[in-house]
C-alpha cells in the first residue's frame, strides 16, 4: 500500500537545539501508529511537521503524497487533535461543528451530531465548562467529521483518567476501523499504546531509535539469558539492544531477523513495553545500526530487561 | 470562514457596542442639554445675528466648559481602546489557548484564515468607530456652532478617529502576533499606540501637507487671526531687521512678565511676533492628510502580523 507519511532525513532546529534529527520514516496506509517517547523527544516536533504546523529545518516529509498543509485539498486529507485539545473555551459544542461544517468540505454532519448525541455532550454547552475529557472528545470528534485519510493526535490521552482512556481510545479504534482511517498517536506511555497500535515509532532523544510494525518488531527481538560473556562477540546479524550483567549471569536484549542457534542462551519473547523501555533506555543503540555498547560495562549494575 | 470569522468576532463587537452603549446617552443628553440651553438663554440667537454675545457666551461657557476636558479625553481613547480591544486579542489568544493548531489544520489554509479574520474584524472596527466618531463630532458640533470652541473645527472630522481605531488595531494585532499573549499584546500595544501616534502626529506637523501658514505682526497687539479658530503651532519674535529673538534677548529688552509695560516696550522697539498656524478651514485637509498617515503605517504593522503568522515556525 502506498506510503501516509514518508520522511527523509527529517529535522528541526529551534535555536540551537535540535529537536528532532534525521528522521527517516515510511509508514504504510491502514495502520494506527503509536509515537512513543519520554516527554522533550520530538514527539510534538514530529507531528506538527506532518500536519504542517512547523516548517522543517532540514530532510523533507511528504504526507498521503503531498507537502503538509500545502493547500486546501491537502488539508482535507489529514485530521489533527493537538496536545490539549485546544478547543475556543468561548464557543458552545455546537458552534464547534459548525465550525468544523464552515472550514471542511468534507464535514460530516450527522456522524458528527451522533458522536456528540453518544458522548452525552450538550450541544449548547460552552467548551471552557467542558471537562477535560469531554473537551478531548469534542476535538476528536471535529478531527473524525472532517473525514480525513489520515488522523494525527498528539498525546491524546495524557489529562485523561484510566477510564476515560481507554474509552477515549476504544471510540478512536473503532472510527479508525468504521471509516478505514489511517492514525498516528503520541505518548510518553507504552501502556497507552500497547492495544492501540499496531505500528510503533520510538523517539528518544531527537531520535528514532526504531521504527515498524508491532508484530515484526515482536518477532525479531529476544530476550537471551545465559552464563555470564561478553556481548559483542554475537554474530554480526545479531544487534544488542540492552544488555545486563549480573557476577554470573548475562542477559541480554537482542534485535535479530535470523534465528538465534547459539545453545548457550536461553530464548525468551519480549513484550512491546519490555522492547520499547529497553530502545528508551539504552538510547545509544539505535535499529540502524551497530550498537555501541561504551555505556554498559561488564560489570554494570542490573538492568531490568 | 466568513461565519467563523464573525463568530470569533462577536464579544468583542458586544464590549465595543456596550462602550457606545454608556458613552452614546451621555454625549446625546449633554449634547441636547447644551442646545436647549443656548436656545433658552438666547445665545444661539445673539450668535446667529452676529451681534456681541461674551456675557451670554460666558454664561454658556461656566456651564458646560467643565464637560469639554472629559469628553476630549473621551475623543482621544475611544478610538485607541475600539482597536486595542479588537486587535489585541485577535492572534495572541489564539496562540495562548493553543486553538491556532485547531484553526489552522482545518481545510483552509492559513492565509484566508488570516485574511478573513483581519478583514472582518477591521471591517467591524471601522463601523463601530465610525459611529463614536460621528457621536463626537455632533457634540463638538454643539459647542461649535456657538462660537465658543476653537477646538470642535479642529477635531478634523471624523476620520482621523476612525483611522485612529485602525492604527490602534493594527499595532495591537501585530504585537500579538509577536508575544502570543494576550495582556503582554495589550499592553505592549498601549505603549505602541501612543509612543507612534506621538512620532506620527509630530512627523505630519513637520512635513505634511498643507504646510502651515506664518503671520507677522506688531508684538504686543492682538494677533489679527484672533478668534478665527486657528491652531497656532508656534511663536516667535523678531526684531526691525527680522533677526529672531531667542527668550532671553526680549527678556533683557524689555523685562517682567506679560502686562501691559511689556506689551508697551515691544511695541516701542519695532519687535514683530510671528505665528506659525493651520487655518481652522482646512481641518478637513488636514484630517484627511493625518488619517492616510495612520493608515499607511497600520497598514505596515498589519504586514508585520501577516508576516509573522504566516511564516511557518
Amino acid at each position: 500500500m502506498a506510503a501516509v507519511i514518508q520522511a527523509q532525513g527529517l529535522g528541526k532546529r529551534y535555536g540551537r537545539r535540535w529537536a528532532l534529527t534525521d528522521c527517516t520514516l515510511d509508514i504504510p496506509a491502514g495502520r494506527v501508529v503509536g509515537l512513543v517517547g519520554p516527554n522533550g523527544a520530538g514527539k510534538t516536533t514530529l507531528l506538527h511537521l506532518t500536519v504542517g504546523l512547523l516548517a522543517p529545518t532540514s530532510g523533507s516529509v511528504r504526507v498521503l503524497g503531498g507537502r503538509p498543509a500545502a493547500n486546501p485539498a491537502q488539508l482535507a486529507k489529514v485530521g489533527f487533535v493537538a496536545q490539549d485539545s485546544p478547543t475556543y473555551a468561548g464557543l458552545r459544542v455546537a458552534d464547534h461543528l459548525k465550525l468544523g461544517a464552515r472550514l471542511n468540505p468534507g464535514w460530516d454532519a450527522a456522524l458528527a451530531r451522533g458522536r456528540i448525541g453518544r458522548l452525552g455532550l450538550d450541544p449548547v454547552r460552552k467548551a471552557g465548562k467542558l471537562s477535560g475529557g469531554q473537551r478531548a472528545q469534542l476535538a476528536l470528534t471535529l478531527g473524525i467529521a472532517k473525514r480525513p485519510e489520515l488522523l494525527i493526535l498528539d498525546e491524546p490521552v495524557a489529562a485523561l483518567d484510566p477510564l476515560a482512556r481507554r474509552e477515549f481510545l476504544q471510540g478512536l479504534m473503532e472510527a479508525a476501523a468504521e471509516h478505514e482511517l489511517s492514525v498516528m498517536l503520541s505518548s510518553h506511555l507504552v501502556s497507552d499504546l500497547e492495544r492501540a497500535c499496531d505500528y510503533l515509532i520510538v523517539l528518544v532523544d531527537s531520535r528514532v531509535r526504531v521504527a515498524g510494525a508491532v508484530e515484526g518488531l515482536l518477532a525479531t527481538h529476544h530476550r537471551l539469558t545465559g552464563a555470564r560473556r561478553d556481548p559483542t562477540r554475537l554474530p554480526a546479524d545479531q544487534h544488542v539492544v540492552a544488555a545486563s550483567h549480573t557476577d554470573r549471569q548475562t542477559i541480554l536484549l537482542i534485535r535479530t531477523v535470523g534465528p538465534v542457534h547459539d545453545p548457550a542462551w536461553a530464548v525468551h519473547d519480549v513484550g512491546l513495553e519490555q522492547l520499547v523501555l529497553a530502545y528508551m533506555r539504552h538510547p545509544e543503540t539505535t535499529a540502524l545500526g551497530r550498537p555501541t555498547l561504551a555505556a554498559v560495562p561488564p560489570d554494570a549494575t542490573e538492568v531490568s530487561l | 470562514m466568513t461565519w467563523v470569522a464573525w463568530r470569533q468576532q462577536r464579544p468583542s463587537t458586544v464590549a465595543a457596542i456596550a462602550l457606545l452603549a454608556v458613552a452614546g446617552p451621555i454625549l446625546l443628553v449633554s449634547g441636547w442639554q447644551m442646545t436647549s440651553f443656548a436656545r433658552d438663554s438666547g445665545l444661539a440667537a445673539c450668535v446667529a445675528s452676529g451681534g456681541d454675545c461674551q456675557l451670554l457666551a460666558e454664561a454658556f461657557g461656566n456651564r458646560y466648559r467643565s464637560l469639554l476636558e472629559p469628553v476630549w479625553l473621551l475623543g482621544a481613547l475611544l478610538p485607541v481602546a475600539l482597536g486595542l480591544l479588537f486587535g489585541g486579542p485577535l492572534l495572541a489568544r489564539e496562540f495562548e489557548q493553543g486553538t491556532h493548531r485547531l484553526a489552522w489544520t482545518q481545510s483552509v489554509t492559513r492565509s484566508r484564515w488570516l485574511g478573513a479574520r483581519l478583514a472582518l474584524a477591521a471591517g467591524v472596527l471601522v463601523v463601530v468607530s465610525a459611529v463614536a466618531a460621528l457621536l463626537l463630532t455632533w457634540w463638538y458640533g454643539r459647542f461649535d456652532q456657538l462660537g465658543i470652541s476653537g477646538r470642535a473645527a479642529l477635531e478634523r472630522g471624523s476620520l482621523v478617529p476612525v483611522a485612529t481605531a485602525v492604527l490602534a488595531f493594527s499595532i495591537a494585532t501585530a504585537a500579538g502576533a509577536l508575544t502570543r499573549r494576550v495582556v503582554p499584546a495589550l499592553a505592549a500595544g498601549l505603549v505602541a499606540v501612543l509612543v507612534v501616534g506621538l512620532a506620527l502626529n509630530l512627523a505630519a506637523q513637520q512635513w505634511l501637507p498643507p504646510r502651515p501658514l506664518t503671520i507677522t505682526y506688531p508684538a504686543g497687539s492682538p494677533s489679527p487671526r484672533a478668534g478665527l479658530g486657528d491652531q497656532v503651532l508656534s511663536s516667535g519674535y523678531r526684531d526691525r531687521t527680522g533677526r529672531d529673538l531667542s527668550a532671553q534677548v526680549l527678556d533683557r529688552l524689555c523685562p517682567g512678565t506679560a502686562g501691559q509695560a511689556v506689551d508697551r516696550c515691544l511695541a516701542a522697539n519695532g519687535i514683530q511676533r510671528v505665528d506659525r498656524y493651520q487655518p481652522a478651514s482646512r481641518a478637513w485637509q488636514l484630517g484627511l492628510a493625518q488619517s492616510a498617515l495612520y493608515l499607511v503605517v497600520g497598514a505596515l504593522f498589519l504586514v508585520l502580523a501577516w508576516w509573522r503568522t504566516l511564516r511557518p515556525d
